[in-house]
């Protein structure tokens, strides 16, 4: 399955909830991307919590807009990527 | 005792606990290797039930060909009443579907349906899972299948069952073998080392209990030698036995048994057999306690007795006094016992029966057994069982048997100058041959099985022939040829009353009009579905709404187009057209695109591009349509899916499919600033499309060809809008565009032009259609004219100022106007689940404690009221 990196803009925040509540939300989201095939690996947030940069595996960038879709999430720009990690060349 | 087995115990009761006490129905999978355990969980648990709920057990079966509705026989077997019957009466398999759901649902005490080795299920069974799936909710039963992972081939729909989770309503559990402990506590008191066997048997349940049933201190090296070194333990009279036993896949009846056995000392071994564990009494009948014991034994049964066995068998089973004969049991054993005779009696039997419900699987199986042997049977008997082990093959798509099998068929027709069978027969080759790309030779099989008939006269099988022709023409867009042989065939039809090949003549010859730019077709097409309706023809009446919404569609009529598309998706859906299904839901999702309803084109491609049995046309749709879309809204994976769309698109070779696959790359190539790398497959596909002078083909390449310098020299053909931007009248093209609702060609008509007023046209266009790609190409175009190109929307106001999606502002919309949950979910065509956390998400996001006051704070920031934002209505089908 593919890899993407998508990005995504909240001018008011992302404010995802701590504890509980976010154990709730994370689990939510994921019950909604396993209907579609979509994992969410994990995600990096910008400081000021308005950019955030998400790495998902997924079988098509139209699964990955339906799930940001049902889920209330906006997305500006799907990349397909593929891992480069400096340890597996003895870094 | 089961160990390691806690949470799928729990796990599994907590979802029984749910069904008994809201009545709603659920769907449990149980997966892992053979011998892990997946029945000894279940039977514990049913042990549990038998109080509070109604268990039924059925077996899929490892039959070389596995019994049509197998476990759904054994279950009713159980119940008795509806579902007895309709198996008998030989029912169609809606009829069989229905009735089972509705036996469940109705049903006063809970239900637990417990459906084992899922992987070894018949077709007739996968659909029908599928089907009952679907619906689970609106039964009070839960259903287990328990199934071997690994076993189940990529392709096949039971996949979606077995891969696919919903996990909401669903409950899949995974057994594993077990540990060294759980191994070590089984062990406890033999004089076995743990290690060892936790070692060779790998942590398998069954092995580890076959091993130490045994006495040896030696640890056998497999399961095999496990359970022989058990049996050899055993006196003569109980292995005798067990090999009889052994060859009868699943349960042995008793009566079946006494016909096996040798003797009464024999039966009275069975005894022995059971206390010792090997052999459990099940109904009326007996099993072995494991398949995989089973196996063990039969396998060192030697050739000649096992033969001799299997030839018991079939004289038992096929003789009526011992009740009903089920043709699929008799011809798995005749086929094991060399029997030609019986195989040539019986398969082609269970072969009718399984095509009958739908199981074209089982079917061309047991076709393949009758025919390696039917060389004894007279000429026309065999042209029989060629010709519908052909059709069986067609059905499933495997096209190169097919064609092998009419061949052959053919060939014996020409030996004993059967013309009528022959020129059917070619029909019916040249029809494979078309789902090949092989359009010359499909069409000179046509004209010669014309040729052979008209002759004899007036006959069924030459108004079959000429629908054919007819048909043929049309999907080349030879129009006018087609509307010549679809007259012929209508009437040769109506005279001969042929209601099959009328309604089939209609639609083909209707859609050939409507693609001609008549409406006179779209009429022509309803009567055809009219008759097919009387007449139960299924297949017809699906195919009607595929034309329409086909036909339709590739001339840009989304008035009639989309309505049949959705009810057509609908319709196939209720009546089990799966294939048909998909080809609608490809052109649903093409529609979508074109009419600039992104969400819903993605959503129907993303639920295409998962199904496993996505392939041919659909397949070719799909990823042309996908490859568009991501090109347009500059998304990753389009030469990907472009490529895979040309190359279908070159082994199907219609002119319906190269068109559509060289204006996507076009449209792509263009947007990515390479135009001139389409131009030769572009020219190539224009001279094609300009033999059959196809309007709206010849407009949409010959524009292409104009944008990239290679304007064709005659654009007589053109369809208008096309016309008019060659002409140079871009604003009245473009007009026309957005009055159908084709915002992107709009734009595309006037971002060549020299007025900037256009090229701001356009790129307002492309902006609100959010397509990054396109808005560049009109932001460039407008600098190269001088002008000031403005600012774009940036992520935050492409939306709204509160970052609400499209979807939460259909929905604050409608919850402005007052509307409850359930009622927006009726409007918008979703879930009330998913607009109640559309709801949450907007509460968040606008800041508001309640739906009042987000309303109020939607219609301060101008998100509903003034702007008229209406909801369009979501394309997927809800459950």
């Amino acid at each position: 399955m593919p890899r993407y990196v998508i990005e995504r803009t909240f001018p008011d925040g992302l404010n995802f909830p701590t504890g509980a509540e976010g154990r709730n939300v994370a689990s939510k989201v994921a019950a909604t991307n396993i209907s579609e095939g979509v994992n969410w690996v994990h995600s990096y947030v910008s400081d000021d919590d308005r950019s955030t940069f998400c790495v998902y595996d997924a079988p098509s960038p139209e699964a990955i807009r339906s799930v940001a879709e049902r889920n209330g999430l906006p997305v500006d720009r799907i990349t397909e990527v593929r891992v480069l990690d400096p340890h597996l060349y003895g870094a | 005792m089961l160990l390691e087995r806690d949470d799928a115990l729990e796990a599994v009761r907590a979802t029984f606990d749910h069904v008994r006490t809201t009545g709603q129905g659920r769907f449990v999978v149980v997966g892992g290797e053979a011998g892990v355990g997946k029945t000894s969980l279940m039977r514990h648990l049913a042990g549990e039930w038998t109080d509070t709920a109604t268990v039924l057990w059925g077996a899929c079966d490892s039959l070389s060909t596995p019994r049509v509705f197998g476990p759904l026989s054994d279950i009713a077997a159980q119940v008795g009443g509806d579902v007895a019957e309709v198996l008998t009466t030989g029912a169609p398999r809606e009829a069989v579907f229905r009735v089972t759901l509705h036996a469940l649902t109705a049903a006063k005490r809970p239900t637990v349906v417990i459906i084992e080795d899922a992987h070894w299920a018949d077709e007739a069974t996968s659909d029908l899972l599928i089907f009952l799936r679907r619906r689970v909710e609106t039964t009070s039963a839960m259903i287990v299948v328990t199934f071997r992972d690994g076993e189940v081939p990529a392709d096949r729909p039971l996949r979606l069952v077995l891969d696919d989770s919903r996990v909401e309503a669903e409950l899949r559990v995974q057994l594993r073998p077990l540990s060294l402990m759980a191994v070590t506590t089984m062990a406890q008191g033999r004089d076995v080392d743990p290690v060892s066997v936790h070692r060779i048997t790998g942590g398998n349940p069954f092995f580890v209990s076959e091993v130490l049933a045994t006495e040896e201190t030696a640890v056998p090296r497999t399961v095999r030698h496990a359970v022989l070194a058990r049996v050899s333990a055993l006196p003569m009279t109980a292995r005798s036995v067990l090999d009889a036993i052994s060859i009868v896949p699943g349960r042995v009846e008793m009566w079946l048994l006494d016909r096996l056995a040798d003797g009464p000392d024999q039966l009275r071994a069975v005894d022995e057999c059971v206390t010792r564990g090997m052999l459990r009494s099940e109904g009326d009948g007996l099993a072995f306690c494991h398949e995989l014991a089973r196996l063990a034994v039969r396998d060192a049964v030697t050739p000649v007795r096992r033969r001799e066995l299997h030839r018991r068998a079939v004289e038992a089973l096929a003789d009526p006094s011992t009740g009903a004969v089920d043709p699929s049991r008799v011809a798995h054993h005749a086929f094991e016992a060399g029997d030609a005779d019986a195989v040539v009696l019986h398969a082609p039997r269970a072969a009718a029966q399984a095509a009958r419900v739908g199981s074209h699987r089982e079917a061309a199986m047991h076709l393949e057994h009758a025919v390696r042997y039917a060389g004894r049977l007279p000429t026309a008997d065999q042209v029989e069982l060629w010709r519908r082990l052909g059709i069986e093959r067609a059905t499933l798509a495997e096209f190169e048997q097919a064609v092998a099998a009419y061949d052959t068929a053919a060939d014996l027709c020409r030996s004993s100058d059967d013309v009528l069978r022959e020129a059917e027969l070619l029909a019916r080759l040249s029809a494979v041959h078309l789902m090949t790309g092989h359009q010359v030779q499909a069409l000179a099989l046509t004209e010669r099985a014309v040729a052979m008939l008209e002759p004899l006269g007036e006959t069924p099988e030459l108004a079959f022939a000429i629908m054919s022709r007819s048909a043929q023409h049309m999907l080349a867009r030879e129009l006018a040829d087609a509307e010549v042989w679809g007259q012929r065939a209508i009437e040769m039809a109506q005279r001969l009353d042929v209601r099959d090949t009328l309604c089939r003549a209609l639609v083909q010859s209707g859609v050939a009009l409507l693609m001609a730019g008549d409406d006179a077709g779209h009429v022509r097409i309803l009567q055809g579905m009219e008759i097919a309706r009387e007449e139960g023809l299924n297949d017809v009446v699906g195919l009607g709404y595929s034309q329409i919404g086909s036909g339709g569609g590739e001339v840009r009529r989304y008035d009639i187009a989309l309505p049949a598309l959705e009810a057509g998706l609908a319709y196939s859906l209720d009546h089990e057209l799966d294939s048909q299904g998909l080809y609608v839901r490809s052109w649903l999702a093409r529609c979508y695109l074109e009419q600039g309803r992104l969400r819903e084109a993605s959503d129907h491609c993303a639920a295409l591009l998962r199904d496993p049995r996505l392939a041919g046309i659909s397949r070719t749709v799909t990823v042309t349509v996908a490859g568009r879309l991501r090109a347009r809204r500059g998304d990753p994976g389009v030469w990907e899916a472009l490529d895979e769309g040309l190359a279908l698109a070159r082994q199907n070779g219609h002119l319906q499919r190269l068109w559509p696959a060289a204006v996507a790359r076009a449209e792509a190539a263009w947007l990515a600033g390479h135009l001139e790398s389409e131009v030769t497959l572009l020219e190539d596909t224009y001279r094609l499309a300009d033999s059959v002078a196809y309007p709206w083909a010849v407009g949409e390449l010959g524009d292409w060809l104009a944008r990239a310098g290679h304007r064709p020299v005659s654009i007589e053909p053109a369809a208008e809008p096309f016309r008019w931007v060659l002409d140079g009248q871009r604003a009245r093209a473009a007009a026309w565009w957005q009055s159908i609702g084709c915002q992107f060609e709009a734009g595309v008509a006037l971002v060549d032009s020299d007025d900037v007023r256009d090229v701001s046209a356009a790129l307002s266009i492309f902006d609100a259609l959010e397509s990054p790609t396109a808005a560049r190409l009109a932001a460039n175009r407008l600098r190269q004219l001088g002008a000031r190109v403005p600012r774009g929307p940036n992520a935050a106001t492409r939306r709204t100022p509160a970052g609400l999606t499209s979807r939460e502002l259909e929905v604050v919309a409608l919850l402005a106007e007052g509307m409850r949950n359930a009622e927006i979910a009726e409007r918008l065509v979703i879930s009330t689940k998913t607009v109640d956390h559309h709801v949450s998400s907007l509460l968040t996001k606008l800041g508001a404690r309640s739906r009042q006051a987000a309303a109020a704070t939607a219609s301060r920031l101008g998100l509903v009221g003034d702007l008229g934002v209406a909801p369009s209505k979501d394309g997927e089908v809800s459950r």
